[in-house]
């Protein structure tokens, strides 16, 4: 660390006037540095793996309360526009499990950020210091604010039933104020990868407003959108499966088709701003971005191109499955049929690495005895000739021919729709466990790149700023990290469903015993 | 819609005559083995797939909660097993570097801490020594000679170290010079920095070592857009210890590998880059372009008061101001700071053909023509020591 301003000395009170000091006194105030920390180890897991998994949790959880509320406002207008009493209902369900699953957002986040400062105290002392007025007014203060609209927002419904346009204004207020938050957050995460190089001298506004600020407001916020959609697939695939009434069957069938819709339609969108995430990486330093595509993390990127690919199949065959119960639509199978075909052809394409070895040069024990390397790389790497196949230009033509197929895979169901008869609540079951491999697999993809982008600063803390002296600060396989991502997303799955049965399944059935 | 469940062997030889297609397709346009074997993988993982689009309709589960436990078991076991059958590296390999670096960096911090003594202790009349050593009589190395002329002088170009070449390729893979440069066709993909095969005999050891510190101190030939975006890192100044810097010029000057495509490095010269030979690839010892002793003994040479046929002053005037049509007017600030450290040693050395100017090599020492090439440097500064800057 080559200077630290101001220190963990200081006690941080949760009092008002400790609040407003680092607006006037900037982040220098508070004189002495502690240079010396009890070392704390996390019993049986390690430092590093229960703070990748609290971090994980509290980011899914952070992901879903941030996006849902997007497009449960948008569905509440349009359900307030049309009269599809539809619409108005998936809102307030929706709003339900997002009200629970706030205060699990809460609390992951407090006991993530006190792992932080017991397992990684330097690291804390930095950030909380150079960040301060974030963490100590920003922070709480929007936090604070987004709770009173989420619950004002929930509890004020059936109040102003009446005056419409009021509710839709507390639900817009609460994304603007969620937005806020994220993106704030989001500075000192993005701060962490590229560090403007001037950031001991620099202020609040130049640390916040690095190279990756930006791509990394607009890949999340979009993502955010996409999980809550896949979320909602998942919430209804749930209820459909569990319920016995037509009625609510019916509901949850097109519930879903909206969840799918949502996650597919943003998902297909996503590609962009990731894109543009990875240029601004390489942009700020090219050994960056090489290490992510290229070396340690270049077999995380060829399990992305699975999970994608796998999303994009199981998307469409949704529609697949969702066309079969629309009369009329049998035209269509052909097409639809080879489209999975061109959808599994861009993916191979996708998945094409550029050699069969996860690091960018051989490294000590990777060639087979009695081979030389010459022997070796003929077998393992793609020819000069085809090489073009591991380069950007290949992938992004094969993403934006899958991008495609999709959407015209929907507009062929919509017209299916326009021209024939559908009867919601008579979908195959198999589309539930679609849907629900449809949340996995985002919650899963979300996990794998959130490891990326943690990973991606090799052995940094704050790269190039703040060495990781810990044992731990080697990029750990994609093995090893594929154990921690299912067990992350099973532990969010299994808090989720808590939530789901909790807010939907034992409310609606505790009402009648009580009415 | 009318289901085909019973097609699954209609699927299947589609599926097969598929496979046997991309196999002999794919061996036809050259993919190795393992790459036809990863496309027949694919091909026959879409069996599966197809058959579930062609399949009946699926049941409800009797027991919903069990179902979608299991479901999401599997899912994670076919996830988790994807992660392991995906290509992994030995962690260690990555911890051996790590530990590497972070020695590196704290050698380096102790060398700046000692620099800070020594300029401390030299302040104070004294001299900073290692345990067990003598003090020299008058003062340390080099005393009694101008300030930095024994010590600084530029060493001549000596064969590498085959030992700390070595030591040095480990460097380079450490930093990941390969990201960026090829090596015997083997490197970064995209064009980022040169092929490095026979730099070891087209540049310097000091320019090189140079290079590594400033990514500014020279162009290479055909990189110009990559030396505009500044591609090359300029951290390593601060990364890298000084063994570390060491040892990996040495194992640069060691890629001599003659007829293998290296560009040359180029170096500002006043109509542009210009090659220069890989002898008079030299920087002004440090220090030198503003240390008062070394200014006042060029300017004895300048005026030919140390060798009676060495006269500068007689074409390019006593105060800079040529005399002779044609020479370099040296109070022109703006040209002289065009030109790098390299171009005034090779000019001075070599002089100009079919011009005045004639080559001082074997007249002047190496030191003299750095300390005329200093003093001349002050002409464009209103007759004061500045660093030269580009």
């Amino acid at each position: 660390m080559r200077r630290a301003r101001g220190g963990v000395g200081r006690a941080a009170p949760w009092a008002l006037g400790s609040l407003l000091v680092p607006l006037v006194a900037g982040p220098a105030f508070g004189a002495e540095a502690i240079t010396a920390y009890r070392e704390v180890t996390f019993p049986l897991l390690g430092n590093r793996t229960i703070v990748w998994i609290l971090a994980q949790i509290h980011l899914n959880f952070a992901a879903f309360i941030l996006g849902a509320p997007i497009f449960i406002v948008i569905s509440e207008w349009i359900g307030w526009r049309t009269g599809d009493g539809r619409y108005e209902r998936l809102a307030r369900e929706l709003t339900k499990v997002t009200a629970v699953a706030y205060s699990l957002t809460a609390l992951t986040g407090g006991f993530f950020v006190f792992l932080l400062v017991a397992l990684y105290p330097k690291l804390s002392a930095f950030l909380f210091t150079y960040f301060a007025p974030i963490w100590f007014l920003l922070y709480p203060v929007l936090f604070i604010v987004e709770s009173l609209l989420l619950y004002a927002y929930w509890y004020s419904w059936d109040r102003l039933m009446d005056r419409k346009a009021v509710h839709l204004a507390i639900g817009v207020l609460l994304n603007l104020v969620g937005t806020v938050t994220m993106v704030a957050m989001n500075g000192i995460a993005s701060f962490m990868n590229t560090p403007v190089k001037t950031y001991e001298t620099a202020t609040l506004w130049q640390l916040l407003n690095n190279f990756t600020w930006m791509p990394l407001n607009l890949h999340r916020f979009i993502a955010n959108v996409t999980f809550g959609g896949f979320i909602t697939g998942l919430v209804a695939a749930y209820m459909y499966l569990a319920t016995r009434d037509e009625g609510d069957r019916a509901f949850y069938d097109w519930m879903g088709f909206v969840g799918n819709l949502i996650g597919l339609v943003t998902f297909s969108l996503l590609a962009f701003p990731g894109y543009l995430y990875g240029i601004e990486i390489y942009q700020y330093d090219a050994s960056l971005g090489i290490y992510m595509m290229s070396d340690r993390l270049s077999m995380f990127f060829e399990m992305q191109g699975i999970l994608i690919g796998s999303l994009f199949l199981a998307g469409n065959y949704y529609i697949w499955l969702s066309m079969r119960r629309v009369e009329g639509a049998e035209r269509f199978r052909p097409v639809l049929r080879a489209s999975f075909a061109l959808i599994l052809v861009c993916n191979a394409i996708w998945v094409t690495p550029r050699h069969f070895f996860a690091t960018m040069i051989l490294e000590p024990g990777m060639l087979p005895a009695g081979m030389t390397e010459a022997e070796y790389l003929a077998r393992m790497e793609l020819p000069p000739h085809l090489g073009f196949l591991a380069l950007m230009p290949a992938k992004n033509t094969a993403a934006a021919l899958t991008i495609a197929v999709t959407w015209v895979n929907y507009v062929l169901y919509r017209i299916a729709l326009r021209r024939g008869r559908i009867t919601w609540g008579t979908i195959d079951p198999r589309a539930q466990y679609t849907l629900i491999f449809l949340a996995f697999n985002a919650i899963w993809t979300m996990g794998l790149m959130g490891a990326v982008r943690e990973l991606i600063r090799k052995h940094f803390h704050v790269y190039l700023v703040m060495v990781d002296q810990t044992p731990e600060a080697y990029t750990p396989t994609l093995g090893v990290s594929s154990v921690l991502i299912s067990g992350i997303t099973l532990l969010f799955f299994a808090l989720i469903s808590f939530i789901v049965w909790l807010s939907l399944k034992v409310g609606k059935e505790a009402r009648p015993q009580h009415a | 819609m009318p289901e085909r469940s019973s097609g699954w062997w209609r699927t299947l030889l589609w599926t097969g005559a598929i496979a046997f297609g991309v196999w002999f397709g794919a061996g036809a346009v050259g993919f190795p083995v393992l790459f036809r074997w990863f496309f027949v993988g694919y091909v026959l993982l879409a069996y599966p797939f197809y058959l579930l689009l062609d399949a009946g309709p699926g049941r409800r589960p009797r027991r919903p909660l069990l179902a979608i436990l299991g479901f999401f078991l599997a899912v994670s076991a076919l996830l988790t097993a994807a992660g392991f059958l995906l290509p992994q590296y030995d962690p260690r390999v990555e911890q051996e570097k790590i530990r590497r670096l972070q020695q590196a960096a704290l050698e380096k911090e102790e060398a700046r801490r000692l620099e800070t003594l020594r300029q401390l202790a030299a302040k104070q009349g004294l001299q900073l020594v290692r345990a067990g050593e003598t003090p020299t009589a008058s003062g340390g190395p080099g005393a009694g000679a101008p300030a930095g002329l024994v010590a600084t002088a530029a060493p001549k170009p000596a064969a590498p170290d085959p030992k700390l070449a070595a030591q040095g390729q480990q460097v380079y893979n450490d930093y990941e010079c390969y990201n960026c440069h090829k090596l015997g066709g083997k490197g970064g993909v995209k064009r980022r920095g040169p092929e490095l095969d026979d730099i070891g005999s087209l540049a310097s050891a000091e320019i090189l070592r140079a290079k590594i510190l400033d990514p500014f101190v020279f162009l290479t030939e055909g990189y110009e857009e990559e030396y505009k975006k500044v591609i090359m890192p300029d951290d390593f100044k601060d990364r890298m210890g000084p063994k570390e810097l060491d040892a990996l010029t040495a194992y640069l000057v060691s890629l001599q590998a003659p007829g293998q495509k290296t560009p040359k490095p180029l170096f500002r010269g006043p109509k542009g880059w210009v090659a220069i030979p890989q002898e008079f690839q030299r920087a002004m010892p440090k220090g030198w372009w503003t240390d008062e002793k070394v200014i006042a003994r060029g300017k004895q040479i300048y005026e030919g008061a140390v060798r009676s046929d060495v006269t500068c002053a007689a074409c390019h005037g006593r105060d800079g101001q040529p005399i002779l049509t044609g020479a370099r007017d040296f109070r022109d600030q703006a040209f002289v700071e065009k030109m790098s450290d390299p171009y005034w040693f090779w000019r001075v050395s070599e002089g100009i053909p079919q011009t005045a100017m004639t080559a001082l090599k074997d007249k002047l020492s190496e030191e003299e023509r750095w300390q005329v090439i200093a003093y001349q440097h002050t002409f464009s500064h209103g007759g004061k020591a500045e660093e030269h800057a580009h």
